[in-house]
């Protein structure tokens, strides 16, 4: 019974297309970055560092 | 009058608002407060393009500087953010940043409607003046009010739309929102990278990123909720003798 479980709790896994299993990760990564590289932006701005605010 | 300085910020009006239809629609349809807030979002985004499009195409206007400002440089990304804590979020905390958001908003717009303007201010920076600019406004303390609802819009934007992204790859469901919700982070960024190379003086940045922006907004839409055919997330196949 166990066994059987083991084997349906394999079989149900589920994975994307295969490029989306390997583009979407990278895709996250440099979303991330993005993101954060502009609210240091952002940042500077607010204090100052940066010229203008909008 | 130029291709850059209005027909790109003419057509990202005219798409926001399109778009603006198709958010109000599915709220008609299926309800949700995260609709209407996104919905209203857009409209400010509209509400930017088109101020920006009168004054490539006509000239300098007090009121439509304002409107501009308020709409399309302070308060869009914080509502469209506020869209998505709508959706993450737990409503009690959702609404009580709604509160926030509003008075926010409702302060924004009384310093901005009573700020002095002066429009030669936009061509003595990196600008040329081709494009509109913040400079414009001498009553200190109102640019200022910009980056914080920028900060908190893009936080809650993108930061939700790539947490959404994230939890679907995760778990392997729902391709189409995974996609959606990283065409919405990258719509979200555009006009922020934009804005960025626009303060370096790179003439149209700001307008071209708006324009893309709202492209991929909408597409990231689309693409959410409307599920692919046949390219879902599949059954791993299991090896042989396991």
């Amino acid at each position: 019974m166990n066994n059987n479980d083991s084997s349906k709790t394999k079989s149900s896994k589920k994975q994307y297309p295969r490029f989306y299993e390997k583009v979407i990760p990278f895709a996250l990564m440099a979303l991330v970055l993005a993101t954060v590289v502009i609210l240091l932006v952002i940042a500077a701005v607010v204090l100052g560092i940066f010229p203008g605010s909008g | 009058m130029t291709f850059t300085n209005t027909i790109i910020p003419l057509f990202s009006s005219a798409l926001s608002f399109v778009f603006a239809i198709f958010i109000f629609k599915r709220y008609v349809d299926r309800k949700g407060m995260h609709l209407l807030i996104w919905g209203i979002g857009i409209i400010f985004y509209g509400i930017g393009g088109f101020s920006e499009a009168y004054y490539g195409a006509i000239g300098w206007n007090p009121l439509i500087f304002r409107l501009w400002y308020l709409f399309g440089a302070i308060l869009v990304a914080a509502w469209l953010g506020q869209g998505t804590v709508y959706l993450l979020a737990k409503r009690r905390w959702a609404n009580v940043l709604t509160v926030l958001l509003l008075l926010g908003s409702i302060y924004a717009t009384y310093r901005i409607f009573t700020a002095e303007l002066d429009p030669t201010q936009m061509t003595t920076s990196l600008h040329t003046g081709s494009e509109l600019s913040g400079d414009a406004i001498v009553t200190s303390g109102i640019r200022s009010l910009t980056p914080i609802f920028n900060l908190y819009g893009t936080v809650a934007l993108v930061g939700g739309a790539i947490y959404s992204a994230f939890i679907f790859w995760r778990k392997k469901i729902f391709l189409h929102r995974t996609l959606g919700n990283l065409l919405i982070a990258v719509g979200a960024l555009a006009p922020a990278f934009g804005g960025a190379f626009s303060r370096y003086g790179i003439p149209g940045a700001l307008y071209i990123g708006e324009f893309f922006g709202v492209i991929l907004l909408f597409a990231g839409f689309i693409r959410a909720t409307t599920p692919m055919k046949n390219v879902e997330s599949q059954p791993v196949p299991t090896p042989a003798g396991d």
